[in-house]
Formats: C-alpha cells, structure tokens, sequence
C-alpha cells in the first residue's frame, strides 16, 4: 500500500520529465525551450504570464542538462530563463556551472552577479560569498590552457639551454632563463588551479534551492543553528559531509550545519 | 450629652465659657442629616438611561432593542463569482421603546464564523428607516472569499422583549436562509500587465540551439605515464641532439681525435694490398696515432720513441726489429715473398701497439 503510494506519487512528480525524455530528441526538447523562451519575451509585459512560459523553458533546459548536454550556452539560458521565472536560485547554480565550463564567460559572470543580489543575505552577513579578486579584464587560464603553456615553455626552456650550452651565447642564456620563469609561473598557475578542482571535487559548490532550516544535526530533532535558524533561498555554500537524506554545510564566513539534501542544487565539480 | 458638660466643663478655659445655646446644635444637626439623607437618595434613583434589560448575563449578540421585532434579509446577486459583491438587505420589522429602537452602532447580526467566508461592508449610507412600517432597512456589501461558501444564513437578531411572561426575555430570531452560488475566479493572470523590467535586456537573449547542442571539449587530463614522458623527453631530446650534433659535427679536436682513432684500422687496411711499402705504412700510422713528428726515421729513433710513450720493451725491441728489416728491404731489392712478410710483421706490430695499454693513454 504504502509503496504504492509512493510509485504513484513519484509518478506524478516526474511524469512531465519522464513525459519530456520518453518522447523526445534532444534538438526537440531545445525547440521547446526555445519556443517557450520566445514566448515569455513576447508577454515580459505580463509577468504571470511570461513567468510560465519561463519556467518551462526553464524546466526544458534542465531536462536537457539531466539528459548530459554540457555547454556553457545551454547553463546561459538556462539561467536566464530561470531568472526570469523566479527560480533565481536554479539560475545561481546554472550559471556557476557554466563558468566551470568556460571561466572567461563574461556574460555568464554578470548574470551571476545579478542573481546573487536578490539572495536576502542576513543582516550580519553571514554566507555571502567572497569577492572575486580576479581583475575582470584578466583572462582566466583554464587547465587545458595552463598545461599546454607549461609543456611548451618547458619544452622551449630546455631546446634554449642547450642552445645557450652549444653557442655560448648571453641571449641565449637570456631567452632560457625568461622561458624557464615562464615553466615556474605556469607551473604556479597550474598547482593552484589543480588545488581549486581538488576543493570543489571534495566539497562541491551547492545552491540551497528554497529558505531551509539549518540544523545542528542530521534531523529535524536537533536544534536548529542558534545563529542562523533558517538559510535564505538561492546561498551558496560548501558541502562538507552527506549522509543519508542531510548534507552537512559550510558556509562562506564559517558556520557549519545540517540541510535536507533535497533542498540543495549540487554545482558538479 | 450628659458625658461632654462635664468634660468641657472640666477642660475648658475659663474665658471660652461663652458658647453658642442649645437650640443651635440641634438644627445643625437636622440639616446635615436632611442633606445627607437628599444626596443619597438623590444618587439611589434611577435615571431615565438605565436599561429596562438586566445587565448581566445577556446574550453576546444582543443587537440593543428593546421590544417586538422581526427580521428579513434578501441577497442579490446569489450567482456570483469569488470576491464579487454581494448586495445584502437586511430589515428589521417591529415596535418598542424608542430608545432602543435598532440602531447600526448595536446591530450583532452576524456570526463569527462569517469572517472567513465573507468580507464585509457596511453601507451607511444606504441604511433606511421607514417608521409609518416601522421597518428598519440596512444593507451591506458582502463578497465570499471562498467557492466553498454556498448559503448566507445564521443571520439573527437578538433583542429584548419586557413583555414575555417567560423568565428569559431575551429573545433570538433568525431570517432565512439564502442559497448562494460562488464559483471560482477566472484566471486572467495572462492579462495582468505587470512588466519584467527588473532583469537587464541581456536576460531576455538566448543562444540558439546549435550552440546549446554542442558538446563542451572533454576536460584536460594527464596520466602520470604521461606526465612522465612529457617531463622526461625534452631534457632527453636535448641529449640526444647534444650527441648526434657531435657526432656528425664535430670539432677540430674531434676530428683529431678520430683521425688518431682510425689510424690503426686505416693501416691495416693500407697493409692488406700489396703495392705498399709496409715501412711507409708503419711511419705514418705513427705519425698520426702517437704524433711521431719523423719523417724519416730510423730503428732506434722509433724504438725510443716507444719507450718514452711506456710501451712493453718486447714492443719496442720488436719494432726495432721490424724497421732494421724494413730497411734492408728498401736498400737492398729483396724478392717478393720477403716483401709480404715484412707487410704481415707490420700488420702484427701495430696490432700489438694498439693491444698495449700505453696506446689508448
């Protein structure tokens, strides 16, 4: 009985997904999100209105990212349509995960930042993310990039020196010693951005999708965080432990506790 | 009286003997207690305000009336939609004391569970009083907040009846029940015209589905094998370059280096034909192997030679012997089968110089 119970209510909860996946392509389900997307820019005068069609542009786009499909186009709209249907916190997620796909989306990181704003951070501050001390006009050297400038100057710096070795030449020397400060920075650059894949592997970046209660422990029977009793909607927090249906949380400034699992988005590593 | 003569007789002064007579106390005393008596029953009296009704334990919803009344109410419309008004009528029919005759500021007339069914509205300036029927007419705006609300009843009246003979004279009527119909709003949130002007225009942009679709590049990765490698083969590259450019570049010292090293193989390979002279053959492989700067030189010259450079004196007595043979073969004509002798004698002379240690010093 009571599984049953559960089968059909599981049903119901994902019958418009499971609907969406059993009958179409992916270029379809785009053509729907698309479609939708027109439609709320046809009706942005009509909020309610627009709003719908938003989310289920929304709705379609995440069926897309569940179905595999990674590009940072797809997180850009996908994020943009869930700004636009209110479902900000989704748009944080979507839009973090596409600046792990491609870092140097400036666009990606704006609309990141406008979304951040309507996080109701509390007054003490507490959970608001750091500031990014990234100069803006600075491009962002992946991993891939980072590898190849290594390789390459350590590979220049080793064919320099032996020509510095062969010709006993002073610019030889020189061009060796700047190729070799060029391996150390990128090998530099490389460690730390290894470093940050590492962080976010094991305690991956999470988005609370609702105003949640923030618990002591990993049940509605602890007490809840004297501090922080209840967590704003679209905060954006490390993940530390999971166990069972409870994530234990980290926040930016600190404090660590308990959420339902289901209330957060995981930004993948 | 009989107590204060003597007393203030006893205590008095002798010049306060003069006070005032008898006749003086006693209308004192009937005016203060005239007066008191006045004022007392003055404020025991009931005013003209006092109601004809117990005060205690009265209904809650008693409306204030005092006397005969009936009640009447009638709805329109009864066929509506959630939140559309309602035009309630209510009247109240009757006669009584004209001081509590039904007066809005008392009216009780609704339950309290009506506030959550209805909002209610009280139209003052729609009430009525038509006294040649003695009706009083009030009207009200309700608007059911709920399709669930189907009926507007429990509409009462409670009022005070003198005239009862019962012991309860407190007296509830109640109007009629009116059926109602609420059903709920339409949804005209599409037509609600509210723009999304918070979000930058830029929001509003999607990329089409070619970009959508296309799969992101697999992340970088190494092994460490890999790694490994890439570490490993420039500095061996490096090396390698570094030997094959010696090898076939070399320098002078090089070259002279394996000119010297190639001076034995070139010998013997000189001593294998027979149109040399193994004498010649000899002197310039010592020339170029140990840098023997004679040109012509003799037995003991070279046997010396050899000594100083620390070869084994069986080598040097042996090239002695070789060259003194060399000689007689080149003053004095020899026959042929000599000549291939002396070719086979230097051949094993310089294979044993090079066997000799002293040769790779």
């Amino acid at each position: 009985m009571r599984a049953g119970m559960i089968s059909s209510l599981l049903v119901v909860t994902f019958l418009p997904t499971l609907a969406l996946a059993s009958t179409s392509t992916d270029e379809e389900i785009v053509a729907q999100a698309e479609d939708a997307f027109r439609q709320g820019v046809d009706n942005k005068i009509r909020i309610l209105q627009a709003r719908k069609h938003f989310s289920k542009a929304t709705d379609a786009y995440r069926e897309l990212h569940r179905r595999g499909v990674r590009s940072p186009a797809l997180l850009l709209n996908l994020g943009n349509a869930a700004v636009l249907a209110d479902r900000w916190p989704e748009a944080i997620w979507a839009y973090h995960s596409g600046l792990r796909l491609d870092p140097n989306d400036r666009i990606l990181r704006e609309h990141l930042e406008f979304a951040r704003a309507k996080v109701l951070y509390p007054l003490a501050g507490q959970g608001r993310p750091d500031a990014d001390a990234w100069p803006d006009w600075l491009h962002r050297p992946t991993i891939g990039e980072l590898s190849c400038a290594l390789g390459l100057s350590y590979l220049l710096a080793w064919l320099a020196g032996t020509c510095a070795f062969f010709s006993r030449q002073s610019r030889l020397f020189l061009l060796a010693s700047g190729l070799v400060l060029v391996t150390a920075i990128a090998g530099a650059g490389l460690w730390n951005e290894l470093r940050q894949t590492e962080i976010d592997r094991r305690t991956p970046l999470v988005v609370l999708a609702g105003n949640t209660e923030f618990y002591r422990g990993n049940g509605l029977s602890y007490p809840q965080h004297p501090v922080l009793p209840v967590l704003p909607r679209g905060l954006e927090a490390r993940q530390l432990h999971r166990r069972g249906a409870w994530l234990q949380i980290r926040l930016t400034t600190g404090e660590v506790g308990w959420v339902p699992g289901t209330q957060v988005l995981v930004v993948e590593p | 009286m009989v107590y204060v003569t003597p007393l203030t007789r006893r205590y008095s002064k002798p010049e306060a003997q003069a006070r005032p007579p008898r006749i003086f106390w006693l209308a004192l005393r009937s005016t203060l207690g005239l007066l008191l008596w006045w004022t007392t029953s003055a404020f025991a009296q009931k005013t003209p305000d006092d109601p004809p009704f117990p005060v205690t334990d009265r209904p809650v919803d008693f409306s204030n009336i005092v006397g005969k009344y009936n009640i009447k109410a009638t709805a329109d419309p009864t066929d509506l939609q959630v939140e559309q008004s309602i035009t309630l009528r209510i009247q109240i029919i009757g006669e009584g004391r004209k001081e509590y005759e039904p007066n809005r500021k008392h009216l009780r007339l609704f339950p309290d569970s009506w506030k959550n069914d209805f909002y209610v509205q009280e139209m003052q300036d729609k009430h009525e009083v038509i006294r040649d029927r003695k009706t009083w007419l009030f009207v009200y705006r309700l608007k059911p907040k709920h399709v669930k609300v189907n009926s507007i009843d429990d509409i009462k009246l409670v009022y005070y009846d003198p005239d009862i003979r019962d012991k309860q004279k407190f007296v509830t009527k109640y109007a009629s029940s009116i059926m109602i119909t609420v059903k709920p709003k339409p949804d005209k949130s599409d037509e609600v015209i509210v723009p999304l002007s918070a979000a930058p225009d830029s929001f509003f942009e999607y990329v089409d589905a070619r970009h959508v679709l296309a799969r992101s590049p697999a992340p970088f990765s190494v092994s460490s094998l890999q790694l490994i490698c890439l570490i490993a083969l420039p500095p061996l590259a490096c090396l390698f370059s570094v030997i094959a450019w010696r090898r076939y570049f070399p320098d002078a010292t090089q070259r002279a280096i394996q000119h010297r090293a190639a001076s034995a193989a070139r010998a013997l390979a000189q001593l294998q034909s027979e149109s040399v002279s193994a004498w010649d053959v000899v002197r310039r492989y010592l020339r170029d192997r140990f840098d023997f700067p004679v040109e012509d030189p003799t037995p003991s010259e070279v046997s010396a030679f050899l000594k100083r450079r620390g070869f084994a004196l069986a080598l040097c007595e042996q090239s002695r012997t070789f060259l003194q043979a060399c000689d007689a073969a080149r003053y004095a004509s020899r026959a042929v089968s000599e000549s291939k002798q002396l070719l086979q004698a230097g051949a094993g002379l310089i294979q044993d110089l090079e066997a000799d240690p002293c040769a790779r010093g």
